[in-house]
């Protein structure tokens, strides 16, 4: 009997213990690594996994950047590979820290889904791929065909809304993982296929024969493209939000991976001081040591860095950085200041 | 035992170590320590949701869905609801499940008795196919009908398969005429009433004779034939009293290649805002001459060795009392000529170099270095002189015609009313949505093949099993008696056998429905996959997760009744 109860004791200690929520932050320094959601089948130039096991792409990137500024290493990140039907529910329930994988800013996840959006490290926008000789070039020319989408994403929400709007009609052919999708597109069972534009530049070189396939200039949604993280820890959304501005602040005061020890000594620009923490207090506001953001750049780079590391000129991509350049360039990647 | 029932039986017996007393302690223990697991698990939930502030609550079913679904048994758009999408999902798991359940049945008991025969080779087959396939995880043989053999081998758009009225293609799957029921439908209901009530009597009156009379013979036929007749006879009255309403409209959207009917409300003769679509009306439409043009470039996917050869796939010769081909460029005219290879569907542009003016492979087109002409440079422009089309308008009151660039005097012909009408595929020329007929997704399809191969494999077992189950004595005594092979078989071992193949049956039944929640894997859009796209789209994840419970729930227990109710007729009375 007291066998029993003690038992009964120790089940409920158990999982009354689980249910009293740590703070992020605590979970992290204490199993001493970020788990970072990020795209399950791998989306070139975003998050891929190379031979041996080891991710890389822009995504990727800023999973490392919250590592660095965490835990001081960059390399302390557990990846979780997600589909676009499990990533909000594995966020929710804390399988991952942050989400990191593609994903579209809207109002509805920023509120139904009890998310919180980190600031946008890649605007994009919808577009189609179709082939070259199938002479659809406009909008128009989808009337009639089969377009292959995936499920659970806003590309299905947004190619619904424009063709109803354009009184076009067509069938979707809907799949949750983007690879099955893309080879049935391959094999001629969809006349297009419909993701974002970045996504279409990289999933293009996958295909058999990627001269044959054209990216229609039709852009038809704004996907502003971000890091996110669950309500209820103001502390590491303030952490996840303010690891990308100093990606953002970076690139704006020319601080490299390469330059920052030197920049850090020689600088009398009181920002970059508060920023790269030579002058503590501030980054020592958001629970973090005072070298996180010069980990941060130290070790991941810059927002350039890591974009060209990515996707820029070097890479089979080629992406024009258009609307993700800093804004002193035109572009919308604006810090707020670091005081 | 002997030295307890030996104490004195006054002794009275230490509540702890009382049997009766202890067993009832320890089911409430176990009651309770199952009530603390719920309430923290309920607890904690619910601070969970708190925390992350999502939405609970099942009032999220009613807001718009958004999202598309590919195929659906009832009318679904992006505006309906979130409740439609997963009804519309529900739907589509019965429509896999049921025919699954009967294909399986089917396939089960064949492959068995190919098992149990004396033929060695169809033994053999018997064997592999059960052995392997059984042994195989569903999800992997899903993606083999679906990724390795369906979609990469079929043709892809309008390259279609054809045998006669029916495509089959790797984007639209199989399309096939299909009958549906018109406006005039209603006509017909009390004859079909009629005749299903007149074929239940039938039957029950040929079973009380047959048993009577202690005769063999199936009461299912005459009841089959008495049906058919009372529905036939009424079928052409109902034809006989059908009426189109006097104030149907029936238009042509040449823009849109629609032909458009509606009941035109405020009797103005034109179409406009107020008026209502009508369904289901018959027609061919008629053009004294149509044209469209014809990228060639675009139809020669599957011979682009030769640039100059140009395929309608989709057209029949049927359909055209007259058709020619023509440049638009006309200095081309002058240089080029046609070669019809299957007139006026498929051809050849060439050049005629010997001046003989007759096509020669040889000279005429080099088609091993596949120089020709190249689609940019020219356009064909597709002549039709009085095409006719049967078309059906459907369920909004609209169907499709092919898209004409221009036409002359289109006219309509309104077919008889009659109550069930044929939607006949309407093939397009040059993009793969096809409207018309009935059509089986590719998707479908492969979800159906792997659900109904991998659970026969199982049923088959079942039933051999079964039939061996029936001694040996019963078959020695049915030839005895000087029975035949079939008889035998028929009379004396299956329906011994079918009492024990009806339980097992039933859980393979439900297994079958529960395993069609994989079609997710092959992009079919079932109950759980719908429920997922809802799920991720408005982020309800716990309500729909009780949906899910529920809906399966229901689903499996509705089928295990109504199989249930069956089985106990079928089991032997027992006294």
């Amino acid at each position: 009997m007291r066998k029993l109860i003690s038992l009964i004791a120790v089940l409920a200690i158990i999982v009354s213990g689980t249910a009293l929520a740590q703070a992020t932050i605590e979970q992290i320094e204490s199993r001493d690594s970020v788990i970072c959601g990020v795209n399950a089948t791998g989306l070139p130039g975003f998050a891929t996994v190379d031979e041996s096991g080891n991710y890389a792409g822009f995504d990727v990137d800023f999973c490392r950047a919250v590592a660095a500024a965490v835990l001081g290493d960059a390399s302390k990140v557990t990846y979780r590979g997600l589909s676009a039907g499990e990533r909000f529910t594995a966020l929710q329930t804390g399988e991952v820290d942050v989400l990191i994988r593609n994903t579209t800013w809207t109002s509805n996840r920023d509120t139904a889904l009890g998310l919180n959006f980190a600031p946008t490290t890649f605007y994009d926008g919808q577009g189609f791929l179709v082939r070259g000789n199938s002479g659809i070039e406009t909008l128009d020319d989808l009337d009639g065909t089969t377009i292959c989408v995936q499920s659970g994403t806003t590309t299905e929400l947004n190619l619904a809304d424009v063709m109803n709007a354009n009184g076009l009609e067509y069938e979707a052919i809907i799949n949750e993982q983007s690879d099955p999708l893309l080879a049935a597109y391959d094999d001629g069972a969809c006349d297009a296929y419909t993701t974002d534009k970045s996504g279409l530049v990289a999933q293009r070189t996958q295909l058999r024969d990627p001269s044959e396939h054209v990216i229609m200039d039709a852009t038809i949604s704004k996907e502003p493209l971000g890091p996110s993280v669950r309500h209820g820890d103001d502390q590491f959304f303030d952490i996840v939000k303010w690891v990308v501005f100093a990606t953002f602040a970076a690139e704006e005061y020319g601080i490299t991976s390469e330059n920052v020890d030197d920049v850090m000594i020689s600088t009398q620009d009181s920002n970059i001081k508060r920023l790269l923490g030579v002058e503590p207090e501030k980054v020592e506001e958001f629970g973090l040591s005072a070298d996180a953001f010069y980990q941060v750049i130290k070790q991941v780079g810059n927002y350039a860095e890591i974009y060209n590391r990515n996707l820029g000129p070097d890479t089979p991509f080629d992406v024009p950085r258009g609307l993700n350049s800093s804004y002193v360039d035109g572009g919308l990647l604006y810090s707020p200041p670091v005081r | 035992m002997a030295s307890r029932t030996a104490r004195p039986s006054s002794e009275v017996v230490p509540w702890y170590r009382n049997v009766k007393l202890i067993a009832v302690f320890a089911q409430i223990i176990f009651v309770v320590i199952v009530l603390i697991v719920l309430a923290i698990l309920v607890f904690n939930v619910s601070r969970g949701v708190k925390t992350l502030g999502v939405r609970t609550g099942f009032g999220f079913l009613a807001d718009r869905a958004g999202f598309p679904l590919s195929e659906s048994l009832i009318p679904y758009d992006q505006n309906a609801s979130y409740a439609r999408a997963m009804l519309v999902g529900v739907l589509n798991t019965l429509k896999v499940a049921l025919l699954g359940v009967v294909l399986a049945t089917l396939l089960g008991i064949m492959v068995a008795l190919m098992r149990l025969s004396n033929n060695w080779i169809l033994k053999q087959i018997a064997t592999v196919y059960i052995e392997t396939v059984r042994n195989i995880p569903l999800v992997i043989q899903i993606f083999f009908w679906f990724s390795v053999l369906l979609v990469p081998s079929l043709p892809s758009g309008v390259n279609a398969l054809r045998f006669g009225p029916i495509y089959f293609n790797n984007s639209s799957g199989l399309i096939f005429p299909w009958p549906f029921a018109s406006s005039n439908f209603r006509h017909w209901t009390i004859w079909l009433i009629l005749a299903l009530v007149l074929a239940i009597g039938v039957y029950w009156w040929r079973r009380r004779t047959l048993l009577r009379l202690e005769r063999p013979g199936n009461p299912f036929w005459p009841a089959a034939a008495a049906f058919l007749l009372v529905a036939a006879v009424g079928y052409f009255i109902a034809l006989a009293q059908s009426r189109f309403p006097e104030n149907l409209l029936v238009s042509l959207d040449a823009d849109r290649g629609r032909v458009n009917s509606v009941l035109d409300v405020n009797a103005n003769g034109t179409v406009d805002n107020q008026d209502t679509p009508y369904a289901t009306v018959p027609v061919i439409v008629t053009f004294e001459s149509a044209s469209f043009e014809v990228n060639p470039q675009r139809r020669t996917e599957q011979r682009k060795e030769i640039n100059s050869a140009f395929a309608f796939p989709s057209l029949r010769k049927s359909e055209f009392e007259e058709a020619r081909v023509e440049f638009v460029n006309p200095d081309l005219n002058d240089r080029l000529s046609v070669h019809y290879t299957g007139f006026p569907t498929t051809g050849i542009v060439y050049e005629d170099r010997n001046e003989n003016e007759r096509f020669d492979a040889g000279e005429d087109l080099d088609e091993s270095t596949g120089e020709g002409f190249e689609g940019n440079d020219y356009k064909l422009v597709l002549f039709i002189e009085g095409f006719k089309r049967r078309v059906l308008t459907e369920r909004d009151g609209e169907t499709r015609v092919p898209r004409f660039d221009s036409y002359e005097n289109a006219s309509f012909e309104r077919l008889g009313p009659s109550p069930l009408a044929w939607s006949f595929p309407n093939f397009p020329t040059d993009k793969t949505l096809v409207t018309g007929g009935a059509t089986l997704s590719v998707s479908y399809l492969a979800l159906l093949l792997a659900l109904t191969f991998y659970t026969a494999s199982f049923i088959a077992e079942i039933v051999r099993g079964a039939i061996l189950s029936v001694p040996k004595g019963q078959t020695e005594a049915s030839k005895a008696l000087g029975l035949s092979n079939n008889q035998t078989f028929n009379l004396v071992v299956f329906p011994q056998a079918f009492r024990i193949i009806i339980p097992p049956l039933i859980s393979q039944f439900l297994n079958l429905t529960k395993n069609s929640s994989l079609g997710i894997f092959c992009s079919y859009q079932e109950f759980f996959a719908v429920s997922s796209i809802v799920n991720n789209q408005s982020g309800a994840s716990m309500p729909i997760f009780f949906i899910l419970i529920g809906g399966y729930l229901i689903i499996s227990l509705t089928f295990s009744f109504l199989l249930n109710l069956y089985n106990a007729r079928t089991q032997l009375v027992e006294r």
